[in-house]
């Protein structure tokens, strides 16, 4: 039996190395819009900038909301003044506020499967590692998996799976339909968007994904580095091909998906040449396709099971450069969504939220079956990595509220068409905010009814009260009026209402 | 393009709208829960929209919380459509 599954799962990584190559037709000869040799240079000729330059790079970031250019983007992460840094650090968190003001969108993620046919040195699922317990879930549990998580009051999934073909496209719209399915508390329980982390796939397979209702399609290239991508995923996997990986985002918005999330894993390489990388990709799917990053992700590396790279890697990023790495990031693409996870702990996610997190997940359990099985435990044999933060979502969303934050479950973009060169638009306008704004207030509110506990509620009727204060300088009356009928409307029951 | 309708087609649609009525459409095509944009105005005020479909895969965002003025422009766009 397990030698059958060895040998179908071979068979099926061959076949999909075999295929078209799926990447040759965007590039430009044998080019790819990472140019590492420019990138070093680029970092090298804007060593020792001046105040002065930093500041004027900042100012324009924060009026144009345009992508930074390489030699400003590496000018910033030259800095070496602390005080000058303090700056940078404020400037982010204006960015942030013009673009999407003071929401925080919250999501749990949802592991459906840890088989896997890559070897990532740095991963507990890779395939050679004996210790991890293999598990796929069926549609009925992750249908028990999601009872548990919109019961919680999670509008948002990200869902993960590992490449196998147990998890191929058809399991991972099969999960997909499932999870729509599930409706609890007489249907005030539901998930409305579910994102997806897989591994990249054809058009033909995205466009199955787009049919089903996928939210965003997120593939992190984890290292730009080509020689340090080469030695962490090794070159007999799928995921041993670099290329096929880096233009996978090409072919989710060829196949209709328009809203992608990149992203790296911290700890590979150097994170000054990786925020460069994420910068040219930004750029080059902006010039491509007219739309930018949904979100960017940057997940540092974080102890596994039985994985001892993680231990010994070199580039380990520190909390402090974690903090210029999210700045810097925020400047430089200015529009996109940027997702901090309960990897990292509370002490952490509070020092760096104010820097233009935009997401970020609470009541996270990443343990296949977890949900359900193991609420109050994390297992290192069923899971990727272990997290940082396991606080409930109640609790998280109080925490974010007492330092000002409001949560938003808001899904109303990608289901009325604001999405593509729109929502690129209303992002670097400003408007996007205001959106935001309202779509978060009512979700909130719909939070604070449904699932709230007593002390949260307290908490978030106050701040939902400044909310709507800030919100009738911001709107026109008409506007503010829809608002207030809308939130009452809420109150009597009625549900998914938005702007 | 949607059904053999070109979306500067539906660019010089939103704009009649937008002179006819003073208010905004964009069009999306619509794919499962999903509407992606296509065509029509990009700069939305912070208002509810209206949603209506004019064939399987070709929605009309109207944005405006009237709903009677929405029908109008739907049907106005049906007429402009065929």
């Amino acid at each position: 039996m397990w030698v059958e599954s060895v040998r179908v799962a071979k068979n099926w990584m061959e076949s999909r190395l075999k295929g078209e190559d799926g990447y040759s037709k965007y590039m430009d000869g044998e080019k790819t819009f990472i140019d590492e040799e420019k990138i070093f240079k680029t970092l090298k000729e804007n060593r020792d900038p001046k105040p002065a330059r930093i500041r004027s790079i900042i100012d324009e970031a924060i009026e144009s909301k345009e992508c930074l250019s390489l030699e400003d983007c590496a000018a910033l992460l030259n800095v070496k003044n602390e005080e000058l840094w303090k700056e940078i650090f404020q400037a982010a968190g204006e960015v942030k506020k013009q673009v999407y003001d003071n929401r925080i969108v919250t999501f749990a993620p949802l592991y459906c499967s840890n088989y896997c046919v890559n070897n990532c040195l740095y991963c507990a699922f890779r395939r050679e590692n004996s210790v991890e317990i293999r598990r796929r879930l069926t549609l009925d549990e992750i249908r028990r998996e999601v009872e548990v998580l919109a019961g919680m009051g999670h509008k948002r999934l990200i869902t993960s799976y590992g490449e196998h073909p147990l998890s191929d496209v058809n399991y991972i719209a099969d999960t997909l339909r499932a999870i729509y399915s599930v409706k609890v508390k007489g249907g005030r329980g539901e998930i409305r968007r579910v994102n997806v982390n897989a591994a990249p796939m054809t058009v033909e397979e995205l466009e199955i994904l787009r049919d089903v209702g996928i939210g965003t399609f997120q593939v992190f290239q984890e290292t730009y580095h080509r020689k340090t991508y080469s030695e962490v995923h090794p070159p007999d996997t799928i995921k041993g091909n670099y290329f096929w990986r880096l233009y996978c985002m090409h072919r989710a918005l060829e196949a209709g998906v328009d809203d992608v999330g990149i992203g790296v894993l911290l700890g590979l390489f150097d994170w000054r040449f990786e925020v460069l990388s994420l910068l040219s990709h930004s750029i080059e799917l902006e010039e491509k396709f007219g739309v930018g990053p949904h979100t960017i992700s940057f997940p540092r590396l974080r102890p596994a099971a039985n994985t001892p790279f993680v231990q010994n890697s070199a580039y380990k990023v520190s909390d402090e450069d974690f903090m210029k790495f999210i700045a810097v990031v925020r400047i430089a693409v200015p529009y996109t969504g940027m997702i901090l996870t309960a990897r990292e702990p509370e002490h952490i996610r509070r020092r760096v939220l104010p820097l233009g997190i935009t997401q970020t997940d609470f009541g996270s359990k990443i343990g296949i079956g977890s949900y359900r099985e193991s609420y109050n435990k994390q297992e290192a044999k069923i899971q990727q990595f272990l997290l940082g933060d396991t606080r409930e979502l109640d609790e998280g969303i109080r925490w974010l509220a007492e330092m000002g934050y409001i949560v938003s479950f808001c899904t109303a973009g990608y289901r009325c068409g604001r999405t593509g060169v729109k929502i690129m638009k209303l992002l670097k306008t400003g408007r996007e905010k205001i959106f935001c704004k309202l779509n978060a207030i009512l979700t909130f509110k719909e939070y604070l009814e449904d699932f709230a506990s007593e002390e949260t509620k307290r908490v978030g009727e106050e701040l939902l009260e400044k909310e709507l204060k800030e919100v009738k300088d911001l709107v026109s009356e008409r506007t503010y009026e829809k608002l207030i009928e809308y939130l009452s409307r809420i109150e009597d029951g009625e549900r998914d209402l938005y702007f | 393009m949607v059904k053999g309708i070109s979306t500067s087609k539906l660019e010089e649609i939103a704009k009649v709208i937008a002179e006819e009525f003073g208010i905004s459409v964009w069009f999306a095509e619509v794919v499962g829960r999903r509407w992606s944009y296509l065509a029509g105005s990009v700069i939305s005020e912070p208002l509810p929209s209206v949603r209506f479909m004019l064939d399987e895969k070709l929605g009309l965002v109207v944005e405006t919380d009237d709903e009677k003025l929405a029908e109008t422009v739907f049907d106005y766009v049906r007429k402009l459509i065929r």
